[in-house]
Formats: structure tokens, sequence, C-alpha cells
């Protein structure tokens, strides 16, 4: 009997070979270097995946306090706990427990021809561990997110490759939250998802990134839209080595929405680089991109965000915004918004700040007899929290409020901070 | 309570302060007024420890202490607050979060325990009250969207709120409507007592109708030209302050 799916997985291998690595003269490579993948990888690629193990108990497992939400959770790559039951409608599958054909069939294909495509995500499907199939059927509205929680330890890579489809007036939210529960060993994860959001569907899709200081990540989200449908992204980078993602969203039918956020907030030497594509086919869609980050040390941030408004993509809006704050004078953003328009009859807007705290801000705060440093941490965190404000749910904004901000001297006094 | 010597400072290589001298002693209103540009914010911020500010020479004791050896938040803790002309609108960071960091960090630094949630609560919206502020804006960003008149009030409030030994008021009653003037120096009244001392800058007599100062000093090219009872303050009204200066240098 043929292995369908090594088959599959060959075919994306064979892809990924074909592509080569990215390089520096890349123009899309250019502030992320990728050259030192093979001392992390070794020889052979796949052989350092383990099965895997439960470390722990899941009552230990990291918790957002208060999120009510269908829980499941994968270890390294692949499920572990899922027992979830899902409203009607609602059909959630790991890919390990389908029958290979549909797997196969049903899994995102490797599309080297999709706008910042690259060879990690050939790798991704190659390598890939395990992920979900997530329907929601037409008209049916999830009355909770659905909180991924991927768990990863330092005994191996991990690679999770994701599908999402939205019927019909369907509405979804997910959360996707990546925590490294060890990290010796320098690991490579890349996560793929791919969403399809049939006509006035919604989704919302947060993504919580905690790898270990030594991980490095290349993800991709892939987003088609149908006419009138309406995606919001939510990313918050607080952890890893190197960073990547790519965001590619097409707007495909009439009046689709979408809004992509991201935050970055970084130390030492993190190197966090979002790619954003967004293809504008169809007549009145919006879009926006809005950008914070704060970067100390020696990190490096880097936003491209790109608008293409196509020839028939009449009455197109779109925005992009970046704001950045460095913290120290070490620290690096490039950031690059981009505008390709082949269409008269659009509004687009982009901008982009570089800055320091704003000395009259924080005088202000220093004659009212906050010490300098709470000053500055409290600049920091409104700065930050501007773009936690717009997060769909309030504890994953608390969540993140406090993993970031704890690890600064007054964390924990400034959670009061917040305007209610 | 407040002496200061001869200080001259200067901001961006250019002189600003040449040679003030001024002594406020506890339970004083001293009332400053004077051309624009003549330097009265730049000593008050050079009071409050704006670095942007260099003192080139003189001195300046608070309580016996060098006030210009202190970083601004130890100023504040020391009991100095100004109240600013143009205060700045500082998005994200809320109203009411600011003055109870504020009040915590001084009783921190006082070797005091951090205030009750409920009696500080409690205590900020009865000073709110004192200046007839809304208590919407306890919740909003520090400034942020509020009008000129506003802000000042805002200003007003943070001192009732932080109780400090001597207020720096740089042009309070600019931009108040004849209300909120009225509302706004009765919350500065009730702040008088023996042991606190004020010093405000303004550049209308009328607010010296509803704060009485003891002193009048008229302040021209970076000093102190004349000092006088609140008289002064009519006459300036009348005769503008060409006269002072005329005085100063041939008098
Ligand atoms: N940061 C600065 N850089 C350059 N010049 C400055 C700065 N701050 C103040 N100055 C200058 O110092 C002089 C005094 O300014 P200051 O604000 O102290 O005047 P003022 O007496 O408060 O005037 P007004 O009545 O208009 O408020 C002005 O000429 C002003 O332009
Ligand atoms: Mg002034």
């Amino acid at each position: 009997m043929v292995d369908t799916m090594q088959t599959w997985r060959d075919a994306a291998m064979a892809t990924f070979r074909a592509v080569g690595l990215p390089h520096d003269r890349q123009e899309a490579w250019k502030y992320t270097d990728v050259s030192a993948i093979h001392q992390r990888m070794g020889a052979d690629w796949r052989k350092e995946n383990a099965p895997a193990a439960a470390p722990f108990l899941p009552e230990f497992y990291p918790k957002i306090d208060g999120l009510d939400a269908y829980t499941i959770i994968f270890f390294q790559g692949r499920i572990h706990v899922l027992g979830l039951a899902l409203p009607a409608g609602v059909d959630l599958v790991p890919w390990s427990t389908m029958d290979q054909t549909t797997a196969c069939e049903d899994l995102p294909k490797v599309q080297p021809d999709a706008p910042l495509f690259h060879a990690f995500d050939a790798l991704n499907a190659g390598l890939m561990d395990d992920g979900v199939c997530l329907r929601v059927a037409a008209g049916v509205l999830l009355d909770k997110p659905l909180y991924i929680l991927h768990l990863h330890d330092d005994t191996a890579h991990s690679h999770v490759r994701h599908r999402v489809h939205l019927g019909e007036s369907s509405k979804a939210s997910i959360i996707h939250h990546d925590v490294a529960l060890t990290g010796e060993h320098a690991r490579l994860r890349t996560s793929h998802y791919h969403c399809y959001l049939e006509t006035a569907s919604t989704l919302d899709h947060t993504r919580v990134q905690e790898f270990a200081a030594n991980d490095w990540h290349f993800g991709r989200l892939h987003v088609e839209q149908q006419q009138a449908s309406h995606f919001d992204a939510h990313a918050a980078e607080l952890g890893g080595e190197k960073i990547r993602m790519d965001i590619c969203v097409q707007l495909q039918q009439a009046s689709a929405y979408c809004a992509v956020h991201g935050l970055f907030l970084l130390h030492d030497a993190q190197h966090v680089d979002h790619h954003i594509h967004i293809n504008h086919y169809a007549p009145d869609c919006s879009s926006r991109q809005v950008y914070r980050s704060v970067l100390a040390d020696h990190s490096h941030g880097v936003f491209n965000g790109k608008v293409h408004v196509h020839r028939h993509a009449s009455g197109t809006d779109a925005e992009q915004h970046s704001d950045n704050l460095l913290l120290s004078k070490n620290a690096e953003i490039d950031t690059k918004p981009e505008l390709e328009i082949d269409h008269d009859n659009v509004t687009c807007s982009h901008g982009a700040t570089v800055g320091q705290l704003n000395a009259d801000h924080l005088f202000y705060l220093r004659s009212r007899g906050l010490s300098e440093a709470m000053s500055r941490d409290i600049l920091v965190f409104a700065f930050a929290d501007a773009l936690l404000a717009v997060l769909p749910d309030r504890h994953i904004r608390r969540y993140i409020e406090s993993i970031a901000f704890n690890k600064i001297p007054h964390g924990t006094d400034l959670l009061g901070l917040l305007a209610k | 309570m407040l002496k200061i010597e001869n200080l001259c400072a200067s901001v961006a290589g250019k002189k600003i302060l040449r040679g003030v001298n001024l002594h406020v002693k506890a339970g004083e209103v001293h009332a400053i007024m004077g051309p624009n540009g003549a330097g009265k914010s730049t000593l008050s911020n050079v009071l409050a420890g704006r670095d942007a500010y260099t003192v080139t020479t003189g001195t300046v004791l608070f309580h016996g202490q060098d006030l210009l050896a202190m970083k601004p938040e130890e100023r504040a803790w020391a009991g100095v607050f100004l109240a600013f002309q143009y205060p700045v609108e500082i998005p994200g960071v809320n109203n009411t979060y600011l003055l109870k960091a504020a009040l915590n960090a001084k009783r921190k630094h006082q070797g005091l325990s951090q205030l009750d949630a409920f009696d500080f609560l409690k205590m900020v919206k009865e000073k709110a009250k004192l200046v007839d502020m809304d208590e919407s804006f306890l919740s909003r960003s520090v400034n942020e969207g509020f009008s000129g008149g506003e802000k000042k009030r805002n200003e007003i409030f943070q001192m009732a709120v932080l109780e400090p030994t001597l207020a720096l008021l740089d042009e309070t009653d600019s931009g108040l409507d004849i209300d909120a003037l009225r509302v706004v120096a009765g919350g500065v009244n009730q702040f008088r007592s023996a042991d606190r001392a004020i010093v405000m800058i303004t550049h209308y007599q009328r607010l010296l109708d509803y704060i009485v100062p003891d002193v009048v000093h008229v302040f021209s090219d970076g000093r102190i030209l004349k000092s006088g009872d609140r008289h002064l303050a009519m006459e300036l009204e009348k005769r503008g302050y060409d006269w002072v200066k005329e005085e100063a240098t041939h008098g």
C-alpha cells in the first residue's frame, strides 16, 4: 500500500529543497539572517523529532486566568489534550486522528506561488507533527473562543499546520498560545495557518508567543476572504530568539475587511520580523495594519507591510501604522510600509514613527513624585497598551500585561494603570 | 521655606534667569507678574527640576535643603508641586492611577505603608468635588482630550490630592472661564494654610481678587525688579511694565 502521507510529505520536502533557504540577497530576507539554521538543525533535520510525552500534569500548564474557552493542547506539535464538547456545527479534527487520504486532501497545500512563500513553509508541511482541521458550519456562531495551547519543550523541533474554514455567516475566535516549558537546546518551531472565510463570516485570530529565549520560529498565516467577511489578527511577540511571521491576506471578494495587529516587546538580542502582504482584489475592501514595538537592549524589530491594490479594487481603504519605541541606543527597527496601486479610486494612508520616550512626559510624571524608572515603565506600558486594548478578550489582555510587565521592576504596580 | 539667592540659569546656551532673589515663608502667597518671555516659567521649571535648564550660579534652599541637588521626584516628595503652564497630554496613563502611584511613591520614600485602595478613591472623589471636576475625568488618560481650562483644573485637582507644601502655579488662571476661575481659586484658597506657601505666576490682576497675595513681584529680563503688596498689581494693571523697568535702570 502506498503511504499517502509520506508521499505528501516527500513532495513538500522536494519543494523545500527546490526553493532553497532564504538568504539576505532576497529583499524580504534582508534583515533576517537564517544562515545559522544548519547548526541548529544538525545533519538530519528530521531525526530530532522524538515522540511527544507529557512533561507534567495539565493542571500545571500555564493558564490564562479567567479565560472561558474551548481548550485544546498540543505538546511538541502533536495533539495532547482534546476531549472537547464543541457546539453542533463545529468540527475540529487533528490530522493525526484522520485517515491519511482525507488528511492529505484537507491539509493546507504548499503554495510556492503565494505571496511571501518561502522554504520554511514547505519544511513545515514536510515535517509537520500535527495540527487541526477546524470547520465551522454556515450560520454557526462559536460562543467561546477556541484556545489552542501549544506547549514546547527543548527535546525536539516542532511543526504545526492548521486549517480553519468558516462557513457563510459563521463566527469564531481562535487564541493560539505558544509556551516553551524548557529551553536549553536551541530549537526550530514552525507553524502554518490556512484560514478560509466564506461570505459574511468573522474570524478573530490572536497569537501569544512565549517561546524559549533560544527558539527560532517561522510562521505563516494565510487568509483568504470572501464577500463581506471580517478578519482580525493580533500578535503579541514576547519570547524567542529569531521570529519571522509571514502574513498574507487575500481579499478576494467585495467589502471584505481585515485588520492585522502586532505588538513586539523585545529585549536582549531578540529579533522579530513580520512581513505582511495584503492583496486587494475586489472593490470596497478595507485593510488595517497596526503595529507597535518596544525595543530594549540589542533587540531588532522588522515590520514590512505591503498593500497591493489590484485593478478591480475600486473603493479600497487601506491603512498602515507602525509606531516604535527604542529604549536603548543599540536597539533597531526597520519599518517599511509599502503600497502598490493599480487603481485610482483608493484611500491609502500610512505612517511610521520611531522614537524614544517623550522627555516632557517623563518630567511631568517625575514632577508628581514618580521615580524615573517607574515613569519610564509607565510610559512604555501606556504605549504598548494601546494595542492590547484592542484585543478581543480582556483576560488575554491582562495575561499579556502581566507576562510582559512583571519582567520590569514596577510591573505589578502598573496593572492598575489601565484606563478601564 | 524657600530661599532663592542670585539664581542664574540658561537653556540651549541662552541666559534666561539673571540673578533671581526670592524668599517665601510658610503661610505666604506670592504673585509673580511680568512680560512674556521674561523667564517666569523657566524659574518654575528650574525649581521643579527640569533638566533642560542649566543652573549656572545661585542657590535654592527649601526647608534648609539644597533643592537644586535633588531629582524632580525627590522635590515632589519634599513637598514641591508645579502646576504647569502647559500641562502635557499623556495618552494611556490613567489620571487616578498617576496620583495613586505618586502618593504611594512618596509614602514609600517616607517609610509608610501603601494606601488603602478604598480610602484613596474616597479621598480622590472628595478632592475632585472641591474643584468641581466631573468624576469621569478621573478614569481618563492624563489631560488627553481635556480642554485648556480642564487641564488647568486638573492641575489644581492634582495639587489638592498630593498636598504639597510649596505650590508653584504657572498661569493656572489663563484659559479658565469666569466660573471656573472662581471654583479653582476656591480650591487654592482651601489649600492655603499656615504651613503651606504658594507662588503663583499670572498676567491678570483679576486672579488676585480671588486669591489675595501677601507679596507681588514684577519679573522682567530674568529677575525680580520690584516687589510690593497687592496694590502693586493694581498699578501694573493700569500702567503696564515699562515704568518698573525704567525705575529699575534709573532708579
Ligand atoms: N527649551 C527652551 N529652548 C529655547 N528657549 C527657551 C526654552 N525654554 C524657554 N526658552 C526661552 O526662554 C525665555 C523665557 O521663557 P519662559 O517660558 O520662562 O517665559 P515666561 O516668562 O514664562 O513667558 P510667558 O509669560 O509667555 O509664559 C523665552 O525667550 C523662551 O523662548
Ligand atoms: Mg510662562
